[in-house]
């Protein structure tokens, strides 16, 4: 392997890699690790000279001069393409760097470095050609140019250069760059803004750019480049530096870096416009009102939550940086930001996270965990991944074959020819090639079936991989999965061989379900699924690059225990012994508040902190009626078939410290249900011993357990007190009075509405941030403060004004803050508590 | 990687130069606005009385349910979503290039 592929990724944009794409296609781009770092000499002889040279002279077929002649016809055409290569730089010289970028991308894909064969190298040269000629119109030259001659552009009249120098000095003013920041573009936009030059003058210069000193220049071009620009010395000294930087990243993509990217051309109201732009559509979202409100400002919140690889991959859903051709998933984007994983967007993300994670030239077991995909993926994806599509071989992997090659299609149109009414991947050409194997031997790798088994109370990845062998499609072909897959065996297992083949999945090394000291934590929102590789995978393994250490306090599932032990005659229906695990935190809940007592005992061996669902599972309806013939169902393996409870429509399990009346802290774990029939509960509990035990029902009517377990009405004023206490914020005795921008309280202190301040309440027990143009501009501030007050908490207002946030500041300097919850009934009916009001501050701090 | 694929994110967004942590501020609060703005124009398309359906749907987080819903109300809703990203695209670039 050459050293062409030692590049430090991570180092290089994406499409910077592409001129180096070798010279006689795909075939030269196997994926191998590399073996060893080979010193780059600068005059070595390129790889494909060498494998030129020694083709020519090993095999001696060649006389010296035709051996002479189709070198020098090589080294000619490497010479025209050398020049095509400088006009197209020229040609964009004015253009943006990322026009520049993108067409001289494309031209690294017709040509890659040349071919060596005569034929295929006069296929790309006219390629090439009507490329250029493509180019050289959309640019509006009429001739094409071999280079800049002179970089020292016309020259300018004295009253001209006094202009410019003081344009130059005005700009370079630091009250104009503090004004304006350092970026030169915006400098000199803003600047002709603000100061606009004589029309007379204007127009001479332009005139004189028109003259033959430079002839690159069109009268079009030169115009619109001196409106964005400026001055043709700035203009001359932009257009130079874009040239040596583009030089420089044809020559050596490792040199990017070099050309930071302090000049950013965007502005930093990005966010701001971002940030505006998302209130416009809350307020459209608004305009629907009731419940799709609500859901808009939930949605939110949620993702305000998620971690930025999250969002990133709430982007990929979302079709980002598929240059718009990924179809969009809205559902699939909705339930994700909701939390909970949808196959669609588990895939492009975790995609995403696995490219992140797996720095192939650097980590080998992480690249051969990568790569365990099919041979298609490893087809396509080798071909893609190697020509730094990145984003089409993550939607190959992600999207399938079709969706993959459409991208492949769009920005590699001259090596394929794209099928995607037949999304085969063996036709592709580069594909097999890449995987050098023949187009016939690539086979189509079925669709995974997109099934998520969520994890619950109390069982183990046996109980979950079972659940996910029910849910396969009965009609699914296991021969076109490969033999070793997990989906093969899933799909080859019966009723009598399941358990024996789920458990080999659960402890089978090789999926690396376990930590080295052979424990693992399984998150109450963690599923398995089965991802393109077609092994069965853990959520949270998947995304976070392996399995995560319990806590030595952690509770464990119980021990394995097949769930059927005797084989079933294929004929024969028989239910299934259901699953032995113990049911923790049981809900004796089974619809309307006619229970008895409830469990006070709870085992907490049974009750894992991760799980999420309590809903008790009636075992006499469990079936498995996979294997199993059609005609078996509930009615009849089961006799009597409880009524079916209500379902669990949402659930959460928390860990909290609570202060007893006697002054001590506990640790309790509060668990939430709400059901599908209008009720919720919440049970509190203290190593396995339920609390508390609090139902409402639909009509808001709120129980609690007495001392005998019975559960017992609240009387209503009781409600409405307690209600009262918890949720009324201070006292707000008097109106506020409010000047503009200035808020006068009620204890007289003024408070600024358009810049950050700090107060503290009585005592100083809260210190509160308020005010400020943007919740952005206010963080700023929360984070300053915080940083010179680690110890401190500072109260404010989130996004939308609405709820109460506690910020906090980690060791490494980041602000922390969830929104803040009553405390509720009993812990019951929590609800955010208000954003901190004006009437709340006793005094200003800062 | 993670580099390359924001890369290609902050190419569809036209904000590739510059720098990484800048890029992925911004990826970060594009992705709500155009997960927000997708969601509108597909509720946009739903009759009155099925939005608060939609809603419920959508949070009880079964995107299987979500999508047949939305296959049935809504038969277009890829390309409706699909839209209103690329609208959204389009909008920032423009607000750019101001």
């Amino acid at each position: 392997m050459s050293e062409k592929w030692k590049l430090d990724s991570s180092k290089v944009p994406q499409k910077e890699l592409l001129p180096k794409f070798p010279d006689r296609g795909i075939e030269d781009a196997e994926f191998e690790p590399v073996k060893e770092e080979v010193p780059v000499q600068k005059n070595a002889p390129k790889p494909e000279e060498e494998d030129y040279l020694q083709k020519l002279f090993s095999e001696g077929k060649l006389s010296p001069e035709e051996e002479r002649r189709q070198y020098e016809e090589r080294e000619k055409d490497k010479s025209r393409k050398d020049e095509l290569h400088k006009e197209l730089i020229n040609l964009y010289g004015g253009a943006s760097t990322q026009a520049l970028f993108d067409v001289t991308n494309r031209f690294g894909y017709i040509c890659g470095l040349l071919p060596i064969d005569k034929d295929e190298r006069e296929a790309v040269m006219t390629k090439l050609e009507a490329f250029m000629a493509e180019q050289r119109e959309k640019m509006g030259k009429l001739e094409p140019v071999e280079e800049i001659k002179s970089p020292a552009g016309p020259e300018q009249s004295p009253e001209e250069e006094v202009e410019e120098d003081e344009r130059s000095k005005l700009m370079n003013s630091e009250d104009f760059k503090k004004k304006n920041g350092r970026n030169k573009a915006r400098i000199l936009k803003r600047f002709d803004k603000e100061h606009p030059v004589n029309t007379d003058n204007g127009k001479e210069k332009k005139a004189e750019s028109e003259t033959p000193k430079e002839p690159l220049r069109v009268v079009e071009e030169e115009n619109q480049k001196q409106e964005e620009i400026g001055t043709p010395k700035e203009a001359r000294d932009e257009f130079e530096k874009t040239l040596r930087e583009a030089v420089a990243r044809l020559d050596d993509p490792e040199r990017v870096e070099l050309s930071g990217p302090e000049e950013a051309e965007i502005p930093e109201e990005g966010i701001p416009f971002l940030t505006d732009r998302l209130e416009e559509i809350d307020i459209e979202a608004e305009k629907n009102g009731g419940v799709i409100e609500k859901y808009f400002r939930k949605m939110g919140e949620t993702y305000n939550k998620l971690s930025t690889r999250e969002k990133i991959g709430t982007g990929i859903a979302l079709g980002l940086g598929a240059g718009g051709l990924m179809a969009v998933s809205v559902p699939a984007a909705l339930v994700f930001c909701g939390g909970i994983w949808a196959q669609r967007v588990a895939g492009a993300a975790s995609m995403f996270m696995k490219y992140e994670s797996a720095t192939l030239p650097h980590d080998e077991e992480q690249k051969d965990t990568f790569w365990k995909w099919g041979a298609k993926e490893k087809a396509m994806g080798k071909a893609m991944a190697q020509s730094a599509v990145m984003t089409g071989a993550m939607l190959l992997l992600a999207e399938g074959v079709e969706r993959g090659v459409e991208w492949l299609g769009h920005y590699w149109p001259d090596h394929a020819e794209i099928t995607t009414e037949t999304p085969v991947v063996s036709e592709h050409p580069a594909a097999a090639a890449a995987a050098g194997e023949s187009a016939a031997s690539v086979p189509l790798a079925p669709e995974i079936p997109s099934i998520n088994v969520e994890a619950s109370p109390g069982h183990g990845y046996e109980y979950m991989v079972k659940r996910l062998w029910e849910q396969l499609p009965k009609d699914l072909d296991a021969s076109k999965f490969d033999a070793d897959s997990d989906i093969h065996k899933l799909l080859t297992a019966d009723a009598a061989s399941i358990d024996t083949v789920v458990h080999q999945i659960a402890s089978d090394p090789e999926h690396g379900f376990f930590t080295a000291d052979g424990s693992v934590q399984i998150n109450p929102n963690d599923h398995i699924f089965i991802a393109a590789d077609g092994q069965v995978h853990l959520s949270h393994d998947f995304y976070n690059s392996g399995p995560v250490q319990a806590p030595a306090d952690a509770v464990v599932t119980p021990a394995y225990s097949p769930e059927t032990e005797t084989p079933v005659a294929a004929e024969v229906p028989a239910p299934v012994v259901p699953e032995p695990a113990p049911l923790p935190v049981e809900s004796n809940y089974k619809g309307g508040i006619k229970f008895g007592a409830p469990k006070s005992i709870l085992n907490p061996q049974d009750y894992p902190l991760d799980s999420h669902s309590s809903v008790p599972e009636v075992p006499s309806s469990e079936v498995v009626t996979r294997g199993l013939p059609e005609e078996s169902s509930v009615a009849e393996t089961t006799p009597s078939v409880e009524p079916t409870p209500p379902q669990v429509t949402y659930s959460n399990d928390v860990m909290n410290t609570r202060v007893f009346a006697d002054g001590t802290e506990h640790k309790v774990l509060e668990s939430t249900r709400s059901y599908s029939d209008g009720y919720t509960e919440l049970t509190v509990s203290e190593n396995g011993h339920t609390i508390e035990r609090v139902m409402t029902d639909p009509e808001g009517h709120i129980y609690k357990s007495g001392a005998d377990g019975e559960l017992v009405r609240v009387p209503d004023d009781e409600v409405a007190a307690h209600t009262a206490q918890v949720e009324t914020p201070a006292q707000q005795p008097e109106a506020s009075t409010v000047h503009e921008n200035i808020v006068v309280n009620s204890s007289g202190v003024e408070i600024a509405t358009d810049e950050p301040h700090f107060y503290a309440d009585a005592d100083d027990k809260h210190i509160f941030a308020y005010g400020g143009a943007s919740a952005e501009e206010k963080l700023k501030a929360i984070k300053e403060y915080l940083t010179t007050h680690p110890d401190q908490t500072v109260y404010s207002a989130d996004a939308n004004g609405e709820h109460r946030i506690p910020w906090h500041i980690t060791d490494k300097g980041e602000l922390i803050g969830v929104p803040e919850k009553t405390n509720g009934i009993l812990g019951f009916l929590k609800s955010f508590v208000k954003a901190p009001e004006p009437d709340e501050f006793v005094k200003l701090i800062k | 990687m993670q580099d390359e694929v924001i890369t290609a994110i902050a190419t569809d967004l036209g904000i590739t130069e510059l720098p990484m942590d800048k890029q992925k501020e911004l990826i970060s609060q594009f992705g709500e606005v155009a997960l927000k703005a997708a969601t509108l124009s597909v509720i946009g398309k739903l009759a009155e009385e099925k939005r608060a359906e939609f809603a419920a749907l959508a949070e009880a987080g079964d995107p299987m349910a979500l999508k047949t819903f939305l296959d049935r109300e809504v038969p277009d809703h890829e390309e409706v979503a699909k839209a209103a990203v690329a609208e959204e695209i389009k909008r920032f670039k423009e607000f750019q290039n101001k």
